[in-house]
């Protein structure tokens, strides 16, 4: 923006930040009739305040404000595409407010929703208003995010999913339109609305659109990204839906709108467009793309409110097309550029009409459903006018705004074709103009069907139209439509053309339009065209019963995305339950790892460590020898001295080769540890047993007097159960640690004891037997001699401090209230002391070897 | 920007007050009247000084104050730049807020007075670490700190907590013993151990041991600055804790971790040292990965205390990334990120904890229609977490905008890529709690849903943290707040340098 004829203005802070300030207040006033009519006041006054200014930015004026905030200031300017967005959406607000006083005047929380009300108006002007990207992006983010409240308004399940859905859409808009700022501004160093220095390549051009056009095209609607409009608008309350459809998505659009006109296009005067051209191309094909879905989809709608939010994507497509087809003429692209944004105006216009109509209706009727719905134009005749006014406004018939905005659009659309590189959008003109016949059909689908048609029998009972305010309202809107057909000269000759001609784009043609092609009898024989193609369509849909038809969800990008967003998520979850199950098994992993790898080193340590003590002893005596036999040492004195000396370095050395490396002592503590844990295993296996005998004597009771049998498999049990006892307090050691540590093979044991018990009983119980089943024990047991080593196998320090960094919930630890008394306790406790025991000398020689290294590198550099 | 030093009592004062504060505590603290004006007063004093020595260090002075000398070059050293104004501003305003919170959330507690005592004595060593002129006095309070906060991460007494805490001590001295290491390689590398702007090392000092010492401290204070795979403690000690002290200890404890980082990086190695090295590409590696595996993590925890750990491992990591790049605008991202993460992180546990008082709910899928019960503490955690997942214009996304700038600046498109996803995946573990609270699915709305009684002073100590995230989002350029000290920091650290 050209800072020559800025003038500062403490209006527009006051106009972003009032609303948001009112919102506030709001809350604090009593009366319900006072609360509606601040309301309506401060809409109108932002309004009052946009119109004031609005003279001397058409006379070419720039106020700009600023406020400190953020990091510096919110700054704020309103040049003649701001103030055209600006006009638009307080009015749009105005009236929205209006009908919204009356409309929630029996909701619980109509305070809040009112408050939400203003606080959008005023982040809404916040977008519109602002003079650099980072409060731009700080108003659309607010914007965004504080339209959920009014999404999920109801709290009702389907509003609950559609809240989901628009804060994942808009959110990660949002944070695509972050990336593209940062990136803007790390190539341009600032973050004003000006074109990117020239040196900045074509990469990042691309990537910068990429980015942009993500988070604004998520706001706009654009298909693929507009999952959420379909889902948001049908559900918030009608007031709410008229700004959402109306003016909020627009937001979207400005924001194209403005990169593509403002960064991305060269510096004034260079005619190369380069980059540029192809980014306005590639959106006027998504344009294309989604007035194309948005029209087949409005026209497969039951209920009024979703028909209107899939005809707002398609509307939506309209008006990219013309911004990217206005890109890709360039210099030339003033027609198309000026119909995308005249469209802009008039989708607000009729699209809010049509909302509020479609909540005076659901308010009235009780359901919004076309189907049961019917002949209502007799009972809510005004109601009916405002409709048919507005849907001759979006079906673009001749006289009413929409023919205008639509008619500039085809033109450039048809002007691009002819250039070289956009020669296929030939075809996008014909799915144009089938899209603006399909418009036509499905307005006179909902016409017929709520209106004309004669009433179903179920909704016979008689309705009238809505409060005063809410008529009001509507018919507010309804003016512009039409003055807008007659007369759309102002907004186009006055306002845009010499905006878009102060950044270098021609305005000839936009006077060229409204000369040669306004009314011209082409344009009306193309409309008259596309009316009677959409009426055929009406009636062949109507007929065939197409429009009931609904289309498999996997066509629709949301069932994919939900499908993504669903696999994401349970990755996520997965991971986090990976990382649970790795910290409950990483000990074993790390102790596995250490046997395997370091133990065996460990092991060798002492054999090492004596190596070296003979290494020493014998390196002193070849020393010494070297001295005394070398005869280099003449005094007797002192070969005697080194001899002495000699002698006693061998007796220490030989003293500790023997003290230190002799067999290690066995830790008499552990073995007794060892034991009455072994002891606790053992006996809960006697008790198994005896209870299996019990089983058995009684499962044979039958065939054997009883008691006698019970007796004798006692006897058994416990005979057997003794002789494992015996037996594995004599293995001791390993084999006794596997038996207590894992019960497996006590479990083994008990099962061979028991099966070899059900023989016996089976036959008869003979000492011979019993003896056979003693050897079998011992065959089980193994032979003592088979393992050695009687030592508990020693964990050292490290491993120790992985378990206890790694397992905190696993149960070894000394909390002894939630350990039972016994074995494990006592077991525990030994395993604690011996952690601080290894933790004190380990981190004691940790300090040693690293003062060593520091002494060495100390020495050494 | 080269500060005039300036001799002074005031870090000492500083240091000090909250210290004596805890032996009057533990003298007086058995009158139960006592508690609030002791604990209170002496928090809220040194709050007030440390704006005092704020104000000072804004004018260009370093205040500074020799205690005592150990042995010849080994001096205990007070002394307070914009780094360490920053770093103990955010301590000095936490701990108050902890202290009035802890007041009525442990009120019944029988040993309610120790763990003030303990609280405020954490708060002079925390102090102390932020005024350490060189890295041998951060060794010595840091350690401190350490220490005196497994008492208070232990005090529920519960198996969890014990455990938490045997753990959150093994990880500290395993931790100690590195960055001991860490100090004695650097001692022995430069016979010095101040803290010099633009390094101590100078810059042909041999690679090995120079790599040694980077390993060292890196491990060392990664360990409290929760860097994977370091981060084990994190997770077990948040919830063990008392909610007053789980604030403190994401709020602040963890990034006492980072300070140290950037203290040892900045002042010891110095960023042309550390590019010679070429070691920080690993840091910040690392860092990455740690921002991206502790979101993803989060999202799969339905304890609510242990999701909000998990955001704070991966916060601290934007952190550790944007100090990796060893640039003065990321640096300044991340000192900002430091100072508004603690308050909004303390919020949330605030948070926790009000839940917890009231309702006795730990886990996010009980959360259903809790707004209807604590609708002031719904509005108010609504507003931490969108401010932690950075929506403008509160302060978690100021912080996170600061970041962005310097971490494309200085890293390019892949840092950036980091910052987004892990934008997006905190959407993702704190989005649903928002919406669970406000919007509970219709099936499942409590029928014990009515307006709770709510612990006044518990409300007092959250809001205030409410409204700090909001004003340091609106305006952030207050003069002596975050930014204008981290500017100043950062000018001091990496300015020096060029």
């Amino acid at each position: 923006m050209s800072m020559d004829s800025a003038s500062v203005s403490l209006l527009l802070p006051v106009l972003v930040f009032g609303p948001l300030l009112a919102a506030a207040l709001l809350p604090l006033l009593r009366h319900r009739t006072v609360q509606d009519l601040f309301a309506v006041v401060v809409s109108a006054l932002a309004l009052a305040g946009v119109v004031s200014l609005a003279p001397s930015v058409l006379q070419g004026a720039l106020p700009v404000g600023r406020l400190p905030g953020l990091l510096g200031h919110f700054n704020f300017a309103l040049d003649p595409f701001g103030l055209l967005f600006a006009l638009v959406g307080c009015f749009v607000w105005f009236s929205a407010t209006l009908y919204a006083t009356a409309y929630v005047r029996d909701d619980p929380a109509r305070v809040r929703f009112l408050a939400v009300l203003l606080v959008l108006l005023g982040a809404n002007l916040g977008v519109v208003l602002a003079a650099d990207l980072l409060t731009l992006f700080v108003f659309f983010e607010l914007l965004g995010l504080v339209a959920l409240l009014v999404v999920v308004h109801s709290g009702s399940d389907e509003a609950r999913s559609a809240g989901v859905t628009y804060f994942w859409m808009t959110f990660a808009g949002g944070l695509a339109l972050l990336a593209g700022i940062l990136l803007v501004l790390l190539l341009s160093d600032s973050l004003a609305w000006q074109p990117l220095p020239e040196a900045v390549a074509s990469g990042w051009r691309w990537a910068i659109f990429g980015l942009l056009l993500v988070g604004f095209g998520v706001k706009a609607g654009m298909v693929p990204l507009h999952v959420w409009l379909p889902a948001a608008h049908p559900v918030a309350p009608a007031p709410a839906s008229a700004l959402l459809s109306g003016v909020m998505i627009k937001a979207g659009a400005y924001g194209l709108f403005r990169s593509l006109n403002m960064l991305l296009r060269p510096e004034a005067g260079l005619e190369a467009w380069n980059e540029a051209a192809d980014m306005g191309l590639v959106l006027a094909l998504l344009g294309i793309l989604t007035l194309v879905v948005g029209v087949v989809m409005a026209l497969l709608q039951d209920s009024i409110k979703r028909m209107l939010a899939w005809s707002s994507v398609s509307q939506m497509g309209f008006m990219l097309t013309g911004l990217g087809a206005g890109a890709f003429l360039a210099v030339d692209g003033a027609m198309a550029t000026a119909g995308g944004l005249l469209h802009v105006v008039n989708h607000a216009l009729f699209k809010s009409c049509l909302f509020l109509a479609a909540g005076a209706i659901a308010l009235r009727c009780g359901t919004a459903d076309m189907h049961r719905l019917g002949g209502l134009w007799r009972q809510m005749p005004i109601t009916f006018a405002c409709v048919l006014v507005a849907a001759a406004g979006i079906a673009g018939l001749p006289l009413f705004n929409g023919f205008v905005s639509k008619s500039m659009i085809h033109h450039g659309l048809v002007e691009a074709s002819q250039r070289p590189g956009g020669e296929f959008l030939v075809y996008g003109e014909w799915l144009f103009m089938a899209a603006a016949a399909g418009t036509v059909a499905y307005f006179s689908r909902f016409i017929f069907l709520v209106f004309l048609r004669r009433a179903p029998q179920s909704t016979k009972t008689p309705v009238r139209d809505p409060a005063p305010a809410m008529r009001v309202a509507m018919v507010l809107l309804v003016i512009p439509i039409v003055w807008l057909g007659w007369r759309p000269h102002g907004p186009l000759e006055a306002l845009m053309a010499p905006a878009l001609a102060a950044w270098g784009v021609a305005e000839a043609p936009i006077t060229y339009y409204l000369e040669r092609y306004f009314l011209s009898a082409d344009d009306l024989i193309a409309s008259a065209g596309i009316l009677t193609g959409g009426l055929l369509l009406f009636a062949l849909g109507m007929k065939s019963g197409l429009f009931r038809r609904q289309p498999p969800a996997a066509l629709g990008v949301d069932y994919w995305y939900r499908h993504l967003a669903g696999r994401l998520l349970a990755l996520c979850v997965g991971l986090a339950g990976l990382a649970a199950r790795l910290r409950a098994r990483a000990p074993t992993i790390l102790e596995t790892l250490y046997v395997g790898c370091v133990k065996p080193l460990w092991d060798y340590g002492p054999i090492l460590r004596r190596r070296a003590w003979r290494g020493l002893l014998l390196g002193l005596r070849g020393v010494t020898d070297f001295f005394l036999k070398g005869g280099l040492l003449r005094r007797k004195v002192w070969r005697d001295l080194l001899v002495r000396l000699r002698s006693i370095a061998e007796f220490l050395i030989d003293t500790t080769l023997r003290d230190h490396f002799g067999p290690p002592p066995a830790p008499a503590d552990r073995g007794q540890l060892e034991k009455d844990r072994l002891y606790a295993a053992l006996d809960q296996q006697r008790d198994r047993l005896i209870l299996a005998a019990d089983r058995l004597a009684r499962e044979r009771d039958h065939r054997r007097p009883g008691d006698a049998l019970i007796n004798a498999s006692h006897m058994l049990a416990g005979w057997i159960g003794t002789e494992l006892l015996e037996r594995a307090m004599a293995a001791g050691g390993e084999r006794a640690r596997e038996l207590a540590d894992s019960e497996r093979l006590a479990r083994r044991l008990a099962e061979r004891a028991v099966g070899l018990a059900r023989r016996q009983l089976d036959s008869e119980l003979d000492p011979a037997d019993l003896k056979q089943v003693a050897e079998e024990l011992n065959e089980l047991l193994g032979p003592e001699s088979e393992r050695p080593d009687p030592t508990w196998p020693e964990r050292s320090w490290p491993a120790e401090i992985t378990a206890i960094a790694l397992a905190p919930d696993h149960g070894h630890w000394p909390v002894s209230e939630s350990l039972e008394q016994g074995a494990l306790v006592s077991a525990a406790r030994g395993r604690i002391m011996k952690v601080a025991r290894d933790l004190s000398s380990g981190l004691l020689v940790a300090f040693a070897i690293l003062l060593l290294v520091a002494l060495s590198a100390r020495i050494l550099l | 920007m080269i500060a005039v030093p300036l001799p002074s009592l005031l870090p000492l004062l500083v240091v000090l007050l909250p210290l004596l504060g805890a032996v009057l505590l533990g003298v007086f603290g058995h009158q139960r009247r006592w508690l609030a004006p002791l604990a209170l007063g002496t928090s809220g004093l040194t709050f007030g000084l440390v704006l005092v020595l704020v104000s000072t260090v804004r004018q260009g002075f370093q205040p500074e104050i020799a205690l005592m000398q150990l042995a010849p070059p080994m001096r205990i050293v007070l002394g307070v730049d914009a780094l360490g104004a920053l770093f103990a501003l955010t301590i000095a305003a936490l701990f108050p807020l902890a202290l009035a919170y802890a007041l009525k959330s442990l009120a019944d507690d029988a040993h309610l007075k120790r763990f003030l005592a303990l609280v405020l004595a954490a708060q002079g060593l925390m102090l102390g670490v932020a005024f350490a002129d060189n890295l041998l006095t951060l060794l010595a309070f840091y350690e401190l700190f350490s220490l005196i906060s497994y008492p208070l991460i232990v005090h529920d007494r519960t198996p969890k907590a014990l455990a938490a805490g045997l753990k959150y001590i093994v990880y500290i001295i395993v931790g100690g013993v590195f960055i001991l290491t860490g100090i004695i390689v650097v001692y022995a590398l430069a016979g010095d151990l101040a803290f010099v702007p633009g390094g101590l090392l100078s810059a042909d000092v041999a690679r090995t041991p120079a790599l040694l010492a980077w390993v060292c401290l890196m491990v060392g204070f990664g360990v409290k600055a929760a860097l994977m795979p370091l981060h084990g403690w994190v997770a077990d000690a948040h919830p063990a804790a008392p909610p007053p002290f789980s604030a403190i200890l994401s709020g602040v404890m963890v990034a006492a971790g980072s300070f140290g980082i950037l203290r040892v990086l900045f002042e010891i190695f110095g960023a042309q040292l550390l590019g010679q090295l070429g070691v920080m590409p690993w840091l910040a590696t690392i860092a990455g990965i740690s921002a991206v595996l502790a979101g993803a993590l989060a999202i799969g925890e339905d304890e609510f205390k242990r999701r909000l750990a998990y955001s704070t491992i991966s916060q601290m990591a934007y952190v550790a990334l944007a100090i990796a790049l060893l640039s003065e605008l990321a640096l300044v991202g991340a000192l900002v990120h430091i100072s508004h993460h603690a308050f909004i992180k303390a919020g949330l546990f605030f948070c926790a904890g009000l839940i917890v008082a009231v309702t006795g709910f730990k886990k996010v899928s009980e959360f259903d229609g809790l707004a209807r019960r604590m609708p002031a503490t719904a509005v108010m955690l609504t507003l931490l977490a969108l401010a932690m997942i950075g929506v403008p214009p509160l302060s978690g996304f100021l912080s996170k905008w600061l970041l962005g700038v310097g971490l494309i600046e200085a890293g390019g498109l892949l840092p950036l890529g980091v910052l987004v996803i892990g934008t997006l995946l905190a959407a993702a573990y704190l989005w649903p709690v928002i919406f669970r609270i406000w919007l509970p699915r219709e099936d499942v709305k409590r029928a014990e849903s009515a307006w709770a009684r709510q612990p006044t002073l518990m409300l007092i100590a959250l809001a205030a943290t409410a409204v700090l995230t909001v004003v340091l989002g609106l305006a952030a350029t207050l003069p002596g707040g975050p930014l204008e000290l981290a500017r100043l920091a950062a000018a001091q650290l990496i300015g020096a340098d060029g």
